[in-house]
């Protein structure tokens, strides 16, 4: 865990989930103003597997030059990241940053299966037996950091940037990017994290906590939303939208952690103990609303009996999103708080948990 | 194509089949794809789009197309040294790849490189390459 540092401001935000694209719907949903509008199902790919439902991401990404390096999340990821900026008005180039979040590695079973089903026990003529059916950009195609490379260019984001990996990714980029804001080391920062639970080797181990899901969200920070938009600009025609002047939807703050218990005992299964959710989340005692899914047992920290304290649950209405969630949740917060305008001085408490031991905190308030 | 091929000719389906190829491995409308577009010049390809290109028509015909065929497609039996020496395409190459791959057209000059070779590919560069692999000619 590092030092907390000050709020930066959300000035742009885009995402895709199992519920659909809109913001203020999903807030709606989430602070139960809009009921969701049917059950989880379970398609047929996923019918062997010990989960009763899974959610994923109606309809494909749109169409793109990049189909040929990027699968479906990877696509989704760039596309949200893209409108996010564009929505934010946040000039491009030295000084944007780039942090992007992805969920931990997958097998790929949906290439690896074909290819190697025919393969005899001493793997010989592997090759015709079917290796050739992998494509040959596969490898290419699996790189964790594919999405941040051809954003990074696409959207001309030359500031420092990052690409984390696993469980806890988004709220670690989360994390970075906000502390590269706040220092100076960067003006603004283009944050986006995705990830799919679909996949065989989650659901056969799916602990019946939730319902796998996915998501790929982004959002856009900046430490001045009255500067940003008139911040120096090294390559003009790269610039987003120079003329829009972004507005702040709330503030942010994020922190992460890692329960070096579990991992001494060899638990790879265990979430976050409560120390570890109480020290995240030191000097947030203030919070109004609560958003954090029932399997983080840990109580939370904070004025039990705050008079208008609620708590909420974005997994309750789109599933388990992994490494995506903490993106997810600061993108509702903001656009609730930023809807509920009569509650001056919001705030919502957001925790997400992945294994083993990893916890994600973010604090989404309605002032600085 | 020869007009009296028939649309359910197997010619035919190779080179619709070809073309799709093409098509989807450049995320391009096939009716924007025609069997003269030149790869590079006309759909935009570069060279990793090759690759891409090959693996779909060696899984659309269940053949597989080697590097040495894709040379032997624009240099028949010539030798790598006859063919460009030091790189440069020699005018007996020249000769060969009006011969074998006029779709080339004007790009079959004096100093094309070895390298460039790709440049003069079209989508009937292809179609005759895995129509060579499919009836076992001399082509591929």
């Amino acid at each position: 865990m590092t030092a907390p540092v000050a709020p930066v401001a959300i000035v742009g935000a885009a995402l895709r989930t199992a519920r659909g694209d809109d913001p203020d719907a999903l807030a709606r949903m989430l602070v139960g103003e809009l009921p969701p509008p049917a059950p989880f199902a379970l398609p047929a790919p996923w019918s062997a597997y010990p989960v009763r439902a899974v959610a994923e991401i109606p309809g494909a990404p749109a169409r793109s030059p990049h189909e040929r390096i990027l699968r479906r999340m990877g696509l989704h990821a760039h596309q949200v990241a893209t409108e996010a900026l564009r929505r934010s008005g946040v000039a491009c180039g030295d000084r944007l940053g780039l942090y992007t979040g992805i969920g931990g590695l997958r097998a790929q079973w949906q290439d690896l299966i074909p290819a190697l089903r025919d393969q005899s026990a001493d793997f010989s003529a592997s090759w015709s037996r079917g290796l050739r059916l992998l494509h040959p950009y596969w490898m290419l195609q699996h790189l964790s950091n594919n999405t941040h490379a051809l954003l990074s260019k696409d959207v001309s984001a030359r500031g420092e940037g990052f690409t984390f990996g696993g469980a806890n990714a988004g709220a670690q980029a989360l994390q970075a990017a906000a502390a590269a804001v706040v220092t100076g080391a960067i003006d603004a920062a283009l944050v986006v994290a995705y990830d799919s639970l679909l996949e065989p080797e989650l659901l056969l181990h799916w602990r019946g906590q939730g319902i796998p899901s996915e998501a790929a969200a982004a959002l856009v920070l900046v430490a001045d939303p009255a500067a940003a938009a008139t911040a120096a600009v090294a390559d003009p025609a790269a610039a987003a939208s120079p003329a829009a002047r972004p507005a702040a939807q709330a503030w942010l703050q994020a922190r992460t952690a890692a329960d070096a218990a579990e991992t001494s005992d060899g638990d790879a299964q265990a979430l976050p103990t409560a120390e570890t959710v109480a020290a995240a989340c030191a000097g947030w005692e203030r919070w109004s609303h609560l958003d954090t899914a029932p399997w983080i047992a840990a109580p939370p920290p904070g004025p039990a009996r705050t008079p208008h304290r609620a708590t909420h649950d974005v997994t309750a209405i789109l599933g388990d999103c992994g490494a995506a969630t903490s993106i997810v949740q600061a993108i509702l917060w903001a656009t609730q708080l930023s809807r509920a305008a009569s509650t001056p001085d919001a705030s919502a408490l957001c925790l997400s948990a992945g294994l083993p031991g990893l916890l994600g905190a973010v604090r989404v308030s309605s002032s600085r | 194509m020869s007009a009296a091929l028939t649309s359910s000719s197997p010619a035919v389906h190779h080179a619709e089949t070809v073309r799709l190829a093409v098509a989807e491995a450049l995320n391009l409308d096939p009716a924007t794809v025609g069997p003269d577009s030149n790869l590079m010049d006309d759909l935009g390809a570069d060279s990793l789009a090759f690759l891409d290109i090959v693996f779909r028509i060696e899984q659309a015909f269940s053949i597989e197309i080697t590097r040495g065929e894709m040379e032997r497609a624009a240099r028949g039996d010539m030798s790598a040294e006859e063919f460009a020496p030091a790189g440069v395409i020699s005018e007996r190459g020249l000769e060969r790849l009006r011969e074998l791959l006029p779709e080339g057209g004007a790009k079959i000059a004096p100093g094309l490189r070895a390298t460039q070779i790709l440049s003069l590919f079209t989508v009937a560069t292809f179609v005759k390459i895995a129509e060579g692999k499919l009836t076992g000619g001399a082509q591929a």
